[in-house]
């Protein structure tokens, strides 16, 4: 899919900064989704002007191409459990008018009052959890209608004696009861063990 | 905007949760725990050099007097030191060697105070923020406790069953995965000072006892509540009552 503020030159991913428009290095071996993209994702459904829920945001490093990528029509709410990394992302956000800055609990989005109505076109999910299909399956629910996208960075490790291609295999059986899977992405040599996942609520 | 109304929201939370004072408390304790590692290889390197000046010495004091005996250099009275020195055998040092140790022997006596200082900065802030649990369990215990469990709002869910074998997990997976009857009975708690020089029936008892009053302790804490006295009384009664 094609976004006008994403070049690619020389297998390298640059966006076009919101405010300045230069181009600024995207660099896979600090971003998943950089990664997937270097490994020849081909669905990349975020386009100008589309609203973002990025659940996991941390410090913002991913989360401030996306906000290049949906550039000043678009919204990314940044959502992150921990304060110490929201304490970054506030200041990032700052800078970035399209940025919301979100201390939660991405378990307990629902509960959270400023959110209540919304519905975003893409969910990008990168929280290291157990039950990261559930908190996919629980806001997706929520807050994604038919025909929108979510992007699911799926950790392979994160459940004891079980090898990558088992994990992988159960967590998309759980995936496909609500979604439909449009692509799936390995993330070596830039991230290991984990896997991209993009797909649309069914 | 609708941007603004997210951003007081989140200011304002962060600022609620950077105030909970747990994730400094175990930060500093944790450095504590890893500093006198790193101290003992410097006293290690010191003695590289110093060991033929002072041989058997390490044995006689400890790490700091040993570095304050090498500051002085040979200047001292200890009676110790003179006979080492006096023995004939004890080698002397060039003025450049003598540089070196009395640079290092700082050094470790700077890390020293500084782990002492750290500590006590862990401590200050448990006590100010958590004064009952500080009170029952004793701010180095109460400090432990914290590291192994994470968080107060963690502690404060646990039953006192597991309060009370905090810090005995390995004795506890090993009895469970050998099957054995002998399952642990205090863990950070064996080291309290009540527990001090009593025998082994009443050690359990005790224990049992504070994790149960730690727990209300915890309790008291996340409620603001001050119990100290209170809880005194309790303590006092049962160790007098065990004492009978
Ligand atoms: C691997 S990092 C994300 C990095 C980020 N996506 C990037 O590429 O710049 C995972 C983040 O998820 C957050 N997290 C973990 N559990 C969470 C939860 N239940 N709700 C919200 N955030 C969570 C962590 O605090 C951490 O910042």
């Amino acid at each position: 899919m094609y976004n006008k503020n994403l070049v690619r030159e020389n297998g390298k991913f640059y966006t076009l900064d919101l405010n300045s428009k230069e181009r600024r290095l995207w660099d896979p071996y600090r971003s998943k989704l950089c990664a997937g993209l270097a490994n020849g994702l081909q669905s990349l459904p975020i386009k100008e002007g589309d609203s973002v829920l990025y659940l996991g945001c941390a410090e913002g490093y991913t989360c401030s191409f996306v906000s290049d990528l949906v550039g000043v029509q678009g919204i990314v709410y940044g959502v992150d459990i921990s304060p110490y990394s929201m304490q970054k992302f506030v200041l990032l956000s700052k800078e970035r008018a399209n940025l919301v800055p979100v201390l939660w609990d991405a378990n307990k989005l629902d509960k959270y009052e400023l959110l209540e109505g919304v519905k975003v076109d893409v969910i990008v999910q990168d929280v290291a959890q157990k039950n990261q299909v559930e908190i996919l399956t629980k806001n997706a629910r929520q807050f994604l209608e038919k025909n929108k996208h979510f992007i699911l960075s799926l950790k392979t490790s994160s459940i004891a004696q079980k090898s990558a291609k088992e994990i992988i295999e159960e967590e998309t059986r759980k995936l496909e009861k609500d979604f439909e899977i449009l692509e799936r992405k390995r993330l070596e040599p830039f991230e290991k063990k984990h896997i991209l996942i993009v797909g649309s609520p069914r | 905007m609708e941007k603004e109304l997210f951003l007081e929201k989140t200011v304002e939370e962060i600022k609620r949760e950077l105030s909970n004072p747990d994730q400094r408390i175990i930060a500093l304790c944790r450095i504590t725990e890893k500093l006198p590692k790193n101290i003992n290889e410097l006293f290690e390197a010191l003695r590289v050099v110093t060991d033929t000046v002072y041989p058997t010495l390490e044995k006689e004091v400890g790490i700091e007097d040993y570095c304050r005996i090498c500051l002085a250099l040979q200047e001292t009275n200890n009676e110790k030191v003179l006979q080492i020195i006096n023995s004939g055998v004890s080698v002397k040092l060039e003025k450049r060697e003598k540089e070196f140790v009395k640079g290092l022997a700082e050094s470790i006596l700077g890390l020293i105070t500084l782990n002492k200082d750290i500590e006590k900065e862990a401590y200050h802030l448990a006590e100010k923020s958590y004064p009952n649990f500080c009170f029952v369990a004793g701010t180095n215990i109460a400090c432990k406790m914290l590291v192994i469990s994470g968080s107060m709002s963690r502690l404060s869910q646990m039953p006192s069953s597991t309060i009370q074998l905090l810090g005995a997990e390995k004795a506890l997976f090993k009895s469970i995965r050998t099957g054995s009857k002998k399952t642990p009975r205090y863990g950070l708690l064996f080291n309290h000072s009540l527990l001090i020089n009593k025998d082994k029936k009443e050690k359990g008892r005790l224990s049992r006892f504070l994790a149960g009053k730690i727990a209300i302790a915890i309790k008291a804490d996340i409620s603001g509540i001050d119990m100290r006295d209170e809880l005194k009384k309790n303590i006092e009664k049962k160790i007098n009552g065990t004492l009978n």
